[in-house]
């Protein structure tokens, strides 16, 4: 458990963070591939894990362009880099929420209320979040004035709370030990 | 159950992001659009050797916005002048200096040279009301740009002493001269009065005296006293979309019998809110069908 889950927190935080000198020092596609393979070790043991595995690897792959795609082109979605990256942050949000759904797994079988709860509550808060900013995000290229700046600022500072949350959610997750009764699989 | 959810936010997020790239999309404009200019003024003989400068203002998309590289009028190439104001540079490419943002548009000024030795003097005078314009990108295309003149410097009888010339905010220019000699002032000529006409009120009168609207008629001749002030208020309109720059003139007869005619300046500059764009762009793709 806890090699995967250190696995996934060290990808997620190679894809939110990015150095920028001339190329991605903090590549994303290796966050994505490390993120797989944190998912593959628990595989067998949670099946649920399958979506959010086959996601991370394909976003291993689409993010490879945004190694050398500078930031600018990525954040202007009126050009095609910009359509680009708005993309690669919708399938981010997907690959979130089946790792949500895992941690859901994987917290059931502890038996543990308040870590069922807490977890729910996160993803809930997170999909919440960035559903709500990702449908909004396109008006903002129909509109000038200065309260473009005020919802870019709110907007920016929410997310990053909300990644911030599933960070800590993670780390959480690494603490956990492998001895677990596994649950009758319903999947 | 909760991952229906996230495909019907999904859905949503795919929506929003093809309706407003197709609202962004039928915003773009063609080509620049030229607003109206009307300049006139008088070509002094020492400004034979320099440049005559005017600025135009041209709408044009913020995606991908289009700088003037040179113009042409009657054989006659005119060129942007070279400092042009604070030039932004962000990732290695000049942006553009334009003097107003909109939604989609941005309003642009750019000042043409034109070597005032190669403008044609035909009976005293120039004018153009269109011209042919290349942009960086090479693209090009002729556009009306109002009414620009040139007349040739007039002489007269001095009969004016002093003046001096203000101009406020809200469209309003006032111009005072002060008379040397008693006159008869009988009329006040105004450049391309039947296009900005319409955009102002002028008056006239002695700086304390009663004020006469040019536009009534009889008002003329006015006459006036050697030491009287006189004083003329021009008003543009607030909704006015049209630049204006012109030398308009007083005329009249001297005691002794001669004719004067005197130049003043008067200047207005329009604002635009986005509405008014955006029936701007309206009403110029009505032209084009």
């Amino acid at each position: 458990m806890r090699s995967s889950f250190t696995s996934m927190f060290w990808g997620i935080l190679l894809v939110l963070i990015d150095i920028r000198i001339g190329i991605d020092l903090l590549p994303d596609p290796v966050g994505y591939f490390l993120i797989s393979y944190g998912v593959y070790i628990l595989l067998e043991a949670f099946p649920i894990g399958k979506k959010a595995y086959v996601t991370g690897i394909a976003l291993g792959f689409l993010s490879i362009p945004s190694i050398v795609i500078d930031q600018n082109s990525l954040d202007d979605m009126t050009q095609p880099w910009g359509l680009y990256g708005f993309i690669l942050h919708v399938f981010h949000l997907v690959l979130v929420f089946y790792l949500f759904q895992l941690m859901l797994a994987i917290a059931q079988t502890k038996q543990d209320d308040e870590l069922i709860a807490n977890t729910n509550s996160t993803m809930k808060f997170y999909l919440f979040t960035l559903l709500v900013f990702y449908i909004s995000m396109p008006f903002a290229i129909n509109f000038y004035g200065p309260w473009i700046d005020v919802y870019t600022l709110i907007t920016t500072i929410a997310a990053f709370i909300v990644e911030i949350a599933f960070l800590v959610m993670l780390h959480r997750f690494r603490k956990l030990d492998d001895d677990f009764t596994r649950v009758d699989s319903e999947q | 159950m909760r991952e229906r959810f996230l495909w019907i936010g999904i859905s949503l997020i795919v929506l929003s992001t093809a309706g407003n790239y197709l609202f962004f999309q039928s915003k773009q404009l063609d080509e620049p659009i030229f607003l109206k200019h009307y300049y006139s003024q008088e070509l002094e003989s020492q400004d034979q050797e320099g440049n005559i400068e005017w600025t135009f203002h041209y709408l044009t998309n913020k995606q991908n916005p289009k700088t003037v590289q040179s113009t042409e009028v009657d054989g006659i190439t005119g060129y942007p002048a070279q400092d042009q104001g604070i030039t932004f540079w962000e990732e290695g490419e000049p942006q553009i200096n334009f003097e107003q943002e909109y939604n989609h548009h941005y309003l642009v000024p750019v000042t043409i040279e034109i070597p005032a030795e190669q403008i044609p003097m035909d009976n005293d005078s120039w004018s153009f009301e269109s011209m042919h314009v290349t942009f960086s990108d090479q693209t090009d295309m002729n556009t009306k740009i109002g009414k620009i003149g040139l007349i040739d410097e007039a002489v007269s009888e001095d009969v004016f002493e002093s003046s001096s010339a203000s101009s406020s905010n809200d469209g309003e220019v006032i111009t005072t001269l002060n008379v040397s000699k008693p006159i008869d002032v009988e009329e006040i000529s105004v450049p391309f009065s039947d296009e900005i006409g319409d955009e102002m009120a002028i008056n006239i009168g002695e700086v304390n005296g009663k004020k006469h609207d040019i536009s009534e008629e009889g008002v003329f001749p006015i006459s006036f006293q050697e030491g009287e002030s006189l004083r003329i208020q021009s008003q543009f309109s607030p909704n006015s979309s049209i630049y204006v720059d012109v030398e308009m003139g007083i005329k009249g007869e001297t005691e002794d019998g001669d004719l004067f005619t005197r130049g003043f300046y008067v200047n207005d500059q329009p604002y635009f809110t986005q509405k008014e764009i955006l029936d701007i762009i309206a009403e110029k793709a009505g032209d084009t069908e």
